[in-house]
């Protein structure tokens, strides 16, 4: 994956440390590890409207739907309610 | 949009949340976590833990926690910090954002580059929570940074 969007590290006393790049799900925002050398469709899928890479369970929806998007919904929705 | 850092705790015994960082009741801000590392500060034993980071709508009942401000020149955070869970937070279902399974002397870092953030909403005690579904037995304990924005 060229462009990951985080980075994890595990330190273990009896272990080497464990590095691994992550990218967070563009529409559900889950943390994925990303094997190296692996290509975005090989940690989940690649979302083509939206430009980004998408979890497992994401790109078996078909859809897209951008977090930002659900979480503006929710917020708009939240304060509604409110109102 | 001003950064943040919180230590949470989870005393041995207590609740299975480590910790939640959750938008203020009264003037909601959206925020984002950034940095996490977790770990555990007990004597070293072979424990096996499930960390969960999760979403959550209501904070629950645990002991404030006062964020730090990483430029002294921030305001206050508005975010509510909490760690020491009386009563869990409300997770919501099958928004498990990281889940990694450790040995209680390992330590965990995971950092976000910008554009790869944990999301809250500006919506009141909506947040983010970290909790050892597993096992609660020993003391364990998690930083979080975040933004405010």
């Amino acid at each position: 994956m060229r462009r990951p969007t985080g980075y994890a590290m595990l330190v273990d006393p009896w272990a080497r440390v464990q590095e691994c790049d992550t990218f967070t799900c563009a529409h559900c925002q889950r943390i994925v590890f990303v094997k190296p050398g692996a290509s975005a469709s090989d940690c989940g899928g690649w979302c083509g409207q939206c430009a980004k890479p998408i979890c497992g369970p994401c790109a078996g929806k078909g859809a897209c739907t951008p977090f930002l998007k659900k979480l503006e919904q929710y917020e708009r929705g939240r304060r509604a309610g409110l109102d | 949009m001003a950064r943040y850092a919180a230590e949470v705790n989870r005393t041995a015994g207590a609740g299975l949340t480590v910790g939640s960082v959750v938008a203020d009741g009264t003037t909601p801000h959206r925020g984002k976590l950034y940095d996490l590392v977790m770990g555990s500060e007990a004597t070293p034993a072979d424990n096996a833990f499930n960390w969960i980071v999760g979403r959550v709508t209501a904070a629950g009942t645990s002991t404030a926690v006062t964020a730090i401000a990483l430029d002294p020149a921030d305001a206050a955070a508005l975010a509510d910090v909490g760690e020491n869970h009386t009563v869990e937070p409300t997770y919501t279902a099958n928004q498990t954002l990281l889940s990694i399974s450790l040995n209680q002397r390992a330590t965990f870092r995971w950092v976000a580059y910008p554009g790869g953030e944990l999301v809250y909403p500006a919506t009141a005690a909506n947040g983010l929570g970290v909790k050892t579904p597993t096992a609660s037995a020993v003391v364990v304990s998690a930083t979080l940074h975040f933004d405010e924005q």
